[in-house]
């Protein structure tokens, strides 16, 4: 029991230390309103000619508020913590610690994560309101599928995330890296849904995880139905398997290879 | 000072058992590190064809600790203390060699031995920046699966004896560096390890928080026969603190012996400080220099016992009529350890 209650005492204190950071918290919101405010007159200027691959104008705008709220939600902020505490040697004190390594950073993005799913998510509906007014077609029954989707997406970006950051262990410099897993996704369901892609691409596109870390929980609250959930929904369980396996194993190996800095 | 009650509650089980708290045989920690040659082209070169060396961090050493021992590990920049530390913790993995913390293997039962070992890296923090230091040692209590009600009056505890009470509730940003690491201290010491590796603890501390935390490590040695891993270059730390002294230099242990010896073994100097009544000249002896100017009513001189026992300049001394008083000390642990990473030992010079 103390083992469990441990790692919940680490999200506790880390939403503490989220809720301490005001204003990086507002600077996000600001910055985030204006990416909205700024895509939704582009795609304004796109939709005059009516519907774009299915999407109503109303539903692209509700896509790309959705889309950027899962992104702020998990923020990047694993990658860079795990880089920093390499870089400055303080992961040796993580790594002295009676906890594991990988769910001690789960644990401690959790409160964050938690802080920043229900302030954005505040955010993103009130804009979407003053934006465009209600998501066509929209029904509370549709809630439970969405959260249940966008809590897999978070688990599966937030895995890739540190997959990537784990890679600092061994490398020196793994900003390329994720500036490649960034555009991915970006390209991959965060600004484009995957039906905008080139016919050839599409289904290359649902092969890989990237879509199903914004594209799908997008789909679902856009337009999505029960059946495709039972599509969506355990592809998303496969790639956060796949990709939480991959975090102990990559884990496992490079943790061996460690180098802290400054002795 | 007061001493906090936890850490004077006896452990017979702890106190009584004769182990070896640390065992390394020939344990060695190699990097790999990339090499490039100064300019451009040599940048251009290095994109296609890197050049990687091999660094030797730590170089076979062997070293058994016992435990209820004080061990000063002491060397220069970049010799491989900290590096030898990490890999005793299980945060480093060896190269080779083989190694045994309490009875546990680091590398295959880290987590284990976390909860019996105690880590202070000085110039690091393991407090949460934007949050009080109260609020760590909430999370640090959980880490360490100390009950709530026990871990409030830990801190209790460790707050009066740190003198904590005015900033515990200030966020860690806000600290000036000597509290903070007051505070990092105090949360090394509240899951109560057997083992403390402390690696540069007094790096910042004024003069009467060193003096307390001295007190406090000793006060903890002996009531429960803690075993103390020391790294610092503060001599008065070592002096205090510590009976035995292990050496080491690029990697390699290059002296381990008691702290008394080899303050004599490497100097082989005594200071000695005399008052006289009245105004005297000290006399000449091969041996001996003196540091103060002649006729005065005190003196300072050092002598080489290798080539003038203390004796006979004591005696020298008490001939002159006029002596008040005397004290003999050891030179300052500075320059032995000046001595010793120069490879200069006064005596063979």
């Amino acid at each position: 029991m103390k083992k469990l209650r441990k790692y919940a005492v680490i999200t506790r204190i880390s939403l503490q230390n989220a809720i301490a950071y005001r204003a990086a918290a507002l600077s996000r919101f600001g910055f985030y309103t204006l990416f909205i405010y700024i895509f939704m007159m582009l795609w304004r200027a796109i939709y005059k000619e009516g519907s774009v691959h299915g999407y109503s104008y109303e539903q692209m705008v509700w896509y790309l508020i959705f889309t950027e709220f899962v992104g702020f939600s998990c923020g990047t902020g694993i990658f860079n913590a795990m880089n920093e505490d390499v870089k400055s040697g303080a992961v040796g004190y993580l790594l002295g610690r009676p906890v594991h390594y990988v769910l001690y950073q789960f644990f401690n993005s959790m409160g964050q994560m938690l802080l920043n799913f229900a302030s954005f998510g505040l955010l993103a509906a009130l804009l979407g309101y003053l934006f465009v007014g209600p998501l066509p077609g929209f029904t509370l029954a549709r809630v439970p599928a969405v959260l249940l989707s966008v809590a897999l997406s978070l688990t599966l970006h937030f895995f890739f995330l540190m997959l990537i950051g784990l890679s600092s262990f061994i490398m020196e410099d793994n900003t390329p890296l994720f500036l490649i897993y960034q555009k991915l996704c970006f390209m991959l369901g965060m600004l484009l849904p995957v039906e905008f892609l080139p016919a050839w691409l599409q289904p290359v596109a649902k092969n890989l995880p990237f879509s199903y870390i914004f594209w799908a929980p997008a789909k679902l609250f856009v337009g999505g139905d029960a059946g495709l959930f039972w599509t969506l929904a355990p592809r998303q369980a496969l790639w956060c398997a796949v990709s939480i396996g991959l975090v102990f194993f990559v884990y496992g190996r490079s943790v061996r290879r460690l180098q802290v800095n400054g002795g | 000072m007061c001493i906090p009650e936890f850490f004077i509650i006896r452990q017979p089980e702890r106190m009584f058992k004769a182990m070896t708290a640390i065992e390394t045989k020939n344990l060695t920690k190699t990097y790999r590190t990339r090499v490039k040659a100064e300019g451009l082209a040599a940048s251009f070169r290095s994109l296609f064809k890197p050049v990687w060396r091999e660094v030797g961090a730590v170089n076979g050493i062997s070293l058994t600790v016992e435990q209820g021992e004080m061990v000063a590990f002491i060397g220069p920049n970049g010799a491989g203390k900290s590096t030898f530390i990490k890999m005793l913790c299980g945060i480093l993995y060896p190269t080779g060699g083989s190694l045994s913390v309490l009875g546990l293997s680091p590398v295959k039962e880290r987590r284990k031995l976390a909860m019996r070992i105690g880590t202070v890296f000085g110039q690091k923090s393991q407090l949460w920046l934007h949050l009080p230091a109260v609020d760590s040692f909430t999370l640090l209590g959980a880490i360490y699966e100390i009950d709530d009600r026990e871990r409030r009056r830990r801190v209790a505890e460790l707050s009066e004896l740190f003198e904590l009470g005015d900033f515990l509730h200030t966020p860690v940003r806000k600290l000036s560096l000597g509290q903070r690491i007051r505070c990092e201290v105090a949360a090394s010491l509240l899951h109560d390890p057997e083992l403390l590796f402390l690696d540069e603890p007094t790096i910042g501390l004024d003069v009467v928080v060193k003096q307390a935390l001295r007190e406090l490590i000793i006060r903890r040695n002996r009531e429960r026969g803690t075993t103390v891993f020391l790294t610092s270059h503060d001599p008065a730390d070592i002096e205090q603190l510590c009976k035995r002294a292990v050496v080491i230099d690029r990697g390699d242990v290059v002296l381990d012996s008691p702290v008394e010896r080899l303050k004599s073994d490497y100097l082989g100097k005594k200071l000695v400080e005399v008052k006289f009544a009245s105004p005297q000249t000290v006399p000449e002896m091969a041996g001996v220099t003196v540091l103060t100017k002649e006729g005065g009513l005190t003196a300072a001189l050092t002598v080489d016992t290798a080539r003038r026992p203390i004796g006979e300049v004591l005696e020298r001394l008490s001939l002159t009529g006029s002596v008040l008083d005397i004290t003999v000390s050891n030179p300052p642990m500075e320059d032995i350890i000046a001595a010793i990473f120069q490879k200069k030992p006064e005596a063979d010079q």
